[in-house]
């Protein structure tokens, strides 16, 4: 599969870094910044395990959860750059996508919760038949049955076999296994029953439990729940039996999508109650109770949105401004849809009642299981990373650049622009319904209509369009560097950070068109990371509770430390190649490799 | 029939409310091609100013919020500064005269946008929508900061209270002004645009920038007062607004898509374009409205007259707007002009 | 080219009756126009004649008021291309040259004739094709357009004239039945537009060609039969001697003044 390396030196791209030839990509030259990237990549994937040891548990949870949100905005990110990095249609409105794949999957948790909480459900099974003997001399009480269930006591028909001595008689009663005094036990039927005879006939028995005090008397609840037959008078007893059916109650736990959610704010009867109505809406997202459906859904439903919409969108031949006022238009419509919706929706207040996700025996949520839900994000973050990669390194990629160039000469070469544009779209919509599915468990439990709302859609712009336009891993970058920075500020001066985030805005469009990592290099990422890290380990230490009280400014003191380290943090791989270099320079005997122009369309 | 009538008033109603709205961005958008996200905020200017100026707190608020502001700026570099600005002065202007006054105020702060941040973003419409969006952020906050949330109003003449009754069907006078004022708004916009030089030179600098600035026109001047007088009008539908909704921070957001909708959907650049556009968006949604309010359909949507627009009434048109556009891209596809983008 | 018919050669273009507005205003008027196959046909005529706005009704960039366009492919049936989409005419068999290069300038030389050449267009198919490297096909355009040297450079930085090349290189490869060519020698030196003439006449040799120009030493280079275009129809058709010395062609050129005779 791979191809001879320099076939024709004019028509192959000449470097002298070495090439590793891989399926499917051809060669793939191995240059710094590869190496940083996979480097990055490995460090992603290894976050819960580079803590400080000895880090406070809870502060430990917390950050924890903040990487797992930001990497699930990093694949939202992803999102848009696909889309408006590489293609050129800047979508105002990915957080439909995104709202869609939250909701699906906090609909599954919110189900699951619902019935967890509810009573179980008593179910009735198939009738069985004990047969209860008693003969010859035995104490009274004798146990004649010891309950190894649930049992309803249907009907109890008694046979003498033998004749007793004449003038006994006994009754059948019950002692609940907690009870340990014999003495206590109930009798559970209306009149004695005569051993000595008629031999041979069947009486039926009459129970009590007619009225509300008895009908315990008619359940057998408990393992170890007695009956005993009690004899009045001495003398042989005879032999005879009882013939009980009992019927076995089966407690039967509420499934998902039996029980209205919370959010349904349903009044009504119990479902275990006859009179149970379900409220509207409940059969529609009860095939969500399957965590799989809810997978799926969060995947499949946005994608298809997103390819209608597209389709009819780029048919029409919408492009350009228009494109992203109709889908900010959109995304207006599905958030008043949804926020208006209580019963449907949860409105504008959301779900706020979930439990957590089972995926393979694992639990995933931002609390107690928060660790694996960091893994799980980190790993589809960088599974989505490496999709992209591939769909931009792949020819349909090498088409959608085109595109963004000059359309009408694509159009000229045959294509049909519009079906790549709906692709795309269609894939990023999946992509954003990822990032919101893992969202939810991130931001757990809570889900609502901000993810839906028109700045929400524009911030996620704001993370490719400062981490890096038309640059996979600057929009990861900007996700997660707009992420911590807001932490930071919003931690300390809540009041500020709106007008931060505008300064910001107004700040990359100016300075930085293309974003912070042609300027920052590859490393960008990396650099980040290690920024966050640093700032963890300040804090851990109190560093941080020094510069407080030598500034003297409250807690104010770390937003000036720590957002410079979060920021500059990106330059120090760029920084350390520079001095690399310029240390190399210096190096004797050694001739630096003249480079020769190699394109590299965004990496 | 009252229904009827009453449903068309109401639409009638919210045209003119959309189309004072979409007006100023009509000038922007649609002639200068600008995408300004910060329109809506540009209305919320022009409400607060009207607070400001017809409320006799107003101003005092108005002070207390600045001295409040500079005191939280000044905490965050840990300098502790209590300015106790304070002014007893109240102003108890008359809506009429404060409605030119808010015209040029706001239009000298688009003209500051439009020389301190559009001008550098001329041919880069993405950009120009994300900074001003920046803007816009920026502005709701310090309003904020100010301000507080609270809801404020901008208090109207005496004589617009009150209503007309008519057939059962209630017409407020104040809904009467804002068409009468509309209709004014618009015919003044006409008649500058057409019939002053300043309107033939803007006219000439959006359809031919070097020729216009060949024969001598400033051409970033003409920007500037475009821009501003875009921004300007949008200030005095704010204030105008302000004496029917709810002053407040955000109130930008609830008219942008759909001001937006209307320049695109009334084709760009064209007066009656805006003017026909609004007139399909309220007339829609008053009927609409009427219709959902009529429970017609019963119990499956509840009824939420939201402080602004029913929510149902607008996810309707909006979509029907989307779907008209689909179906009549008139307004979005460029019409048979020879360029190759 | 076939020889089996002996009958007229075939019209592998019929414009007929064919009137675009923009706006109100007739950039072409009941135009009748007609190419056989092979011909290589010049078109010129002054500026807003509407030679471009022709080639836009051929290629789909615009519907006409009126009129149609068929085209007639090699192997299967005539089309009127005026009902068409852009990429289903390209795939047809018409290719076209720009006015102005319509390259992938952020793409490499190389990448760019990849996409050109033939091969499926469509959306599956190219999500699992990532190679780069080049077919012989490529290599002898490359050859051919003389950007060997420069494959891996990026389009956007080639001179004015080399990006006119390697667009035409990018048509050549898609190897279209008919190819369109607005103004190839717009910028060039008298070498380069030789070296073009020359090319185009390669190409004409196993292809259809209709090209504008207003360069006339290029036009006498290549041209076999010219088509005068002035306010939306044809003025004048014939050899370029001929329409150089037809009156009306002289009189829409240089205005009534008979002195302004410069070139």
């Amino acid at each position: 599969m791979t191809e001879p390396a320099n076939k024709k030196d004019g028509a192959n791209h000449s470097t002298r870094s070495p090439a590793l030839a891989l399926p499917f990509l051809g060669n793939v030259k191995v240059k710094p910044g590869v190496l940083v990237a996979g480097f990055s990549v490995v460090l992603l994937l290894a976050i819960p395990q580079l803590f400080p040891p000895g880090i406070d548990a809870k502060s430990k949870q917390n950050w924890l959860d903040l990487f797992a949100k930001f990497m699930a905005m990093g694949i939202l990110a992803l999102s848009v750059d696909l889309v408006w990095g590489y293609t050129g249609l800047l979508s105002l409105g990915q957080g439909v996508f995104f709202g869609i794949g939250a909701y699906m999957i906090a609909y599954c948790l919110t189900l699951h919760k619902a019935a967890q909480d509810a009573r179980p459900k008593m179910t009735e099974g198939e009738p069985t038949t004990v047969v209860l003997h008693y003969q010859g001399n035995f104490p009274s009480p004798k146990t004649v049955f010891i309950n190894d269930g649930k049992y309803r006591i249907d009907s109890i028909q008694f046979r003498v076999l033998k004749a007793s001595t004449p003038g006994l008689t006994a009754v059948l009663t019950k002692l609940p296994a907690a009870s340990l005094d014999p003495d206590t036990a109930e009798q559970i039927h209306n009149d004695t029953l005569d051993l000595t005879g008629p031999v041979g006939k069947v009486q039926p028995m009459v129970l009590k439990g007619e009225i509300a005090e008895e009908k315990i008397l008619r359940r057998l609840e408990e393992e170890g729940d007695r009956l005993y037959l009690e004899v009045t008078g001495n003398g042989d007893r005879g032999e005879g039996e009882f013939t009980v059916v009992l019927i076995p109650e089966i407690e039967e736990y509420m499934r998902p999508g039996e029980v209205p959610p919370q959010f349904m704010q349903y009044t009504g009867f119990a479902p275990n109650d006859p009179n149970y109505v379900p409220p509207p809406g409940l059969a529609l997202i009860a095939p969500l109770g399957n965590a799989g459906v809810a997978v799926a859904a969060s995947l499949i439903l946005p994608a298809l949105i997103a390819g209608l919409f597209g389709g009819v969108i780029f048919r029409l031949g919408v492009k350009g401004v228009y494109f992203a006022l109709v889908t900010q238009a959109f995304l207006m419509v599905v958030f008043l849809a949804v926020r208006n919706q209580q019963r449907f929706t949860g409105g504008v207040v959301g779900i706020k009642d979930m439990s957590s996700l089972e995926l393979f025996g694992q639990s995933f949520d931002s609390a107690e299981n928060v660790r694996a839900t960091v893994y799980l994000v980190a790993a589809a973050l960088v599974g989505s990373y490496f999709i992209c990669a591939l769909l931009i390194r792949s020819k349909f990629g090498r088409i959608l650049s085109a595109i963004q160039d000059n359309e009408n000469r694509v159009l000229a070469l045959g294509y049909t622009t519009a079906l790549y544009k709906t692709a795309v779209f269609a894939f990023a919509g999946l992509l954003a319904g990822l990032a919101g599915a893992l969202y939810v468990l991130a931001n757990h439990p809570v889900c609502d209509t901000v993810y839906l709302s028109v700045p929400f859609s524009i911030e996620a712009v704001i993370w490719v369009a400062i981490g890096g336009r038309g640059n996979l891993f600057g929009a990861v970058l900007g996700a997660l560097l707009v992420g911590f920075g807001q932490y930071y500020v919003s931690s300390a001066l809540p009041e500020f950070w709106p007008i931060a985030l505008g300064l910001l805005f107004i700040a990359t469009v100016l300075f930085l068109p293309r974003g912070l990592t042609p300027v920052a290099g590859p490393g960008a990422l990396l650099g980040l990371l290690l920024g966050v890290f640093l700032v963890i380990y300040l804090e851990k230490y109190n560093l941080f509770d020094a510069v407080d009280q030598y500034l003297g400014v409250g807690r104010r003191g770390r937003v000036f430390v720590g957002c410079p380290i979060i920021l500059l943090s990106v330059f120090i791989p760029k920084g350390l190649t520079m001095l690399f270099k310029a240390l190399m320079r210096f190096s004797p005997g050694r001739a630096m490799p003249t480079g020769s122009v190699s394109p590299v369309p965004g990496s | 029939m009252t229904g009827l009538l009453e449903a068309l008033f109401n639409g009638l109603s919210l045209s003119s409310i959309l189309i004072l709205a979409a007006l100023g961005l009509g000038v922007t958008f649609g002639v200068m091609r600008v995408i300004n996200m910060a329109h809506g905020e540009m209305m919320m200017l022009g409400a607060y100013l009207g607070y400001v100026c017809t409320n006799p707190y107003g101003l005092s608020v108005f002070v207390s919020g600045l001295a409040s502001l500079a005191r939280e700026t000044a905490k965050i570099f840990g300098i502790h500064w209590e300015p106790s600005w304070q002014t007893s002065i109240e102003l108890h202007w008359n809506l009429y005269l404060v409605l030119p006054v808010v015209f040029v105020v706001v239009g000298l702060a688009g003209y500051i946008l439009e020389k301190g941040l559009i001008r550098f973003l001329y041919g880069r419409p993405l950009d120009t929508l994300l900074a001003t969006w920046g803007v816009g952020l920026i502005l709701q906050q310090v309003i904020q900061l100010i301000f507080s949330g609270n809801p404020k109003g901008v208090g109207i003449p005496e004589n617009l209270t009150g209503q007309w009754t008519y057939a059962d069907s209630r017409f407020p006078y104040y809904r009467l002004f804002i068409i009468a004022f509309t209709i004014l708004c618009l015919v003044l916009v006409y008649v500058g645009f057409f019939y002053t030089s300043l309107g033939l030179k803007i006219r000439a600098v959006t359809q031919n920038r070097p020729m216009a600035s060949a024969m001598g026109i400033p051409t970033s001047q003409v920007d500037g007062l475009t821009f501003a007088f875009g921004t300007g009008l949008a200030g005095v539908a704010g204030c105008i607004l302000g004496g029917m909704y709810n002053v407040g921070p955000n109130m930008g957001q609830d008219f942008i898509v759909e001001a937006f909708m209307v320049v695109i959907l009334g084709g760009m650049g064209q007066l009656k374009g805006v003017v026909a556009g609004g007139l399909m968006v309220g007339v829609s949604r008053g009927i609409a409205e009427k219709f959902y309010a009529n429970a017609l359909i019963p119990n499956l949507f509840p009824k939420y007259i939201e402080e602004v627009f029913s929510p149902i009434a607008r996810i309707t048109v909006l979509a029907l707007v989307i779907g008209f556009i689909m179906v009549r891209p008139s307004g979005l596809v460029r019409t048979k002009e020879r360029v190759y983008d | 080219m076939s020889t089996q018919n002996h009958h007229t050669p075939e019209k592998i273009l019929r414009v007929e009756d064919v009137t675009v507005s923009f706006d109100g205003f007739l950039v072409l008027k009941d135009l009748n126009f007609s190419i056989e196959r092979g011909e290589l046909r010049v078109v010129i005529g002054p500026n807003g004649a509407g030679k471009t706005t022709l080639l836009d009704v051929i290629t789909g960039k615009v519907r006409p008021a009126k009129g149609r366009a068929l085209f007639q492919p090699k192997s299967s049936s005539c089309q009127d291309v005026t009902k068409l989409t852009q990429e289903r005419i390209a795939l047809l068999g018409v290719g076209r040259k720009f006015q102005t290069p319509n390259i992938f300038k952020s793409q490499t030389v190389l990448d760019n004739l990849h996409l050109s050449a033939k091969a499926s267009r469509r959306v599956l198919p190219n999500l699992i094709r990532f190679s780069r490297n080049g077919s012989s096909r490529i290599d002898e355009v490359l050859e051919t357009i003389g950007l060997a040297p420069k494959a891996s450079n990026i389009a956007g930085l080639l001179a004015h004239g080399e990006k006119q090349w390697l667009e035409l290189g990018m048509v050549m490869l898609q190897d279209p039945e008919l190819l369109l060519i607005d103004e190839p020698v717009a910028g060039m030196t008298p070498r380069e537009s030789e070296k073009t003439g020359e090319l185009l006449m390669s190409m004409a040799k196993k292809h259809t060609l209709l090209v504008i120009e207003h360069d006339m030493t290029f036009v006498r280079q290549i041209a076999q039969t010219v088509t005068v275009l002035d306010e939306g129809q044809i003025l004048c058709e014939g050899t370029v001697d001929e329409v150089q010395r037809d009156p009306k062609v002289i009189q829409v050129y240089l205005g009534p003044d008979r002195e302004l005779l410069a070139t």
